[in-house]
């Protein structure tokens, strides 16, 4: 009697019916080379799982495990907005990434000695974007970097979320007429690293789901130079409180 | 549903990992994933487990379909098995990883996914059926045609003695 692979295949996943499945094993006892075909089928599941079981230790990217975190304060919070969710602020992620090398490079860059703008003045530019560079400390965005906890709004600036980057700098995403931007804090203050044009949408306090490079780009910054998750509503409390030094 | 979603994750990663053959791609895949279903939500009655398998497998249809996903190198993934102590890693070389890795890539997509689910993950075919939107007998000579192929292309032993 000749058995198919996928007999054979079957007999291997316990789904075959009974009676076929009494057959096979008979015929295993006095066919050798039923046997041998049998092992080869497997012998691929002990491999696939030799490889593919030790991923069940390995731990999960913090970036995936916040999003159900942070879903979990949303809900909690629904009412009073206290906490941008980030699925709902990163919904539009994609496979694209900015290099972490290159992420780092760019903060390195504006925190060394060779910044493009070191006068601390602010410079002019475009209605509606965000200058990068060092913010003037007497500015309203300075005012609202400082101040202004995530999710509300002073003088038109919304800090979106905190985090501490993989470089030890604390920094904020926030949106400010029609830009989104991010602004790290060092000793001489804070410093706009980059900004993405974004028209129209981000005023309502979502983005357009229709995702430009431009925005994507950012996203991928942001989550490039992101070391761990957002930080809690009472961390950025704390940090407001100590004038934003830095973590122990 | 949150916590179960949570528990699941290691789960939905590795069958993230099986589809896209890089670490790199089973994150971004995963992250999808875990926004569907948080967007979407559950459909009345269904199960959290097989629902945010299918919703996985129909994200990873989606990426593919519409954007080349980037293909990342061997030693990206390699870099996740650095967590894992359990001597596993060290007997499978970096070879033999990278060898399974390209095999399963290289089967069929409808095959890769059938397989991953019934062999890996452990799925009943009434399950895997369920999950892809296929009959059960479909299930069954996808993974039969999936494991023959693959018994052609590695051998066990082999990779143990590389």
């Amino acid at each position: 009697m000749h058995y198919t692979d996928e007999q054979l295949s079957a007999f291997l996943d316990g789904e075959l019916a009974k009676q076929d499945l009494e057959a096979i094993e008979k015929a295993l006892k006095s066919d050798a080379e039923l046997a041998r075909r049998l092992e080869a089928l497997a012998n691929v599941d002990e491999t696939l799982q030799m490889v593919f079981d030790p991923l069940l230790e390995a731990p999960v990217p913090d970036r995936i495990t916040s999003l159900l975190e942070q879903h979990d304060k949303t809900v909690q919070n629904d009412n009073d907005k206290k906490v941008v969710s980030l699925s709902e602020h990163r919904h539009k992620k994609s496979g694209w990434h900015f290099p972490a090398a290159i992420a780092a490079s760019l903060l390195a860059g504006f925190f060394g000695a060779q910044s493009l703008n070191t006068s601390g003045q602010p410079v002019s530019f475009p209605a509606g974007m965000i200058a990068t560079g060092p913010v003037n400390s007497s500015s309203a965005l300075y005012a609202a970097l400082s101040e202004v906890p995530s999710g509300q709004s002073q003088n038109g600036i919304r800090p979106v979320l905190s985090f501490q980057s993989t470089e030890g700098h604390l920094c904020r995403e926030f949106t400010a007429q029609k830009s989104r931007a991010l602004a790290c804090h060092n000793d001489q203050g804070w410093t706009v690293i980059s900004q993405s044009y974004a028209p129209d949408n981000a005023q309502k306090g979502g983005y357009a789901t229709a995702s430009s490079h431009s925005t994507e780009a950012f996203d991928s910054l942001v989550d490039s130079l992101m070391k761990g998750e957002v930080l809690s509503v009472d961390m950025e409390k704390t940090l407001i409180e100590k004038k934003w030094q830095k973590m122990e | 549903m949150r916590e179960e979603l949570i528990s699941l994750l290691p789960n939905l990663r590795r069958f993230a990992l099986s589809l896209t053959g890089s670490m790199a791609d089973a994150d971004d895949l995963l992250q999808i994933t875990v926004e569907r279903v948080l967007s979407k939500g559950l459909p009345e009655g269904a199960d959290v487990g097989k629902w945010a398998f299918r919703v996985c497998r129909n994200a990873w249809i989606d990426e593919t379909r519409y954007r080349k996903i980037r293909t990342a190198s061997d030693d990206e993934t390699e870099n996740s098995y650095k967590h894992s102590e359990d001597g596993v890693t060290k007997t499978m070389d970096r070879i033999a990883l990278s060898q399974v890795m390209r095999a399963m890539q290289a089967l069929p997509p409808p095959q890769r996914e059938a397989l991953a689910l019934v062999a890996i993950e452990g799925f009943s075919y009434a399950e895997a059926a369920e999950a892809l939107d296929v009959a059960t007998g479909t299930i069954m000579s996808r993974v039969a045609r999936a494991r023959k192929a693959l018994s052609g292309q590695f051998d066990l032993k082999d990779l143990l003695s590389s």
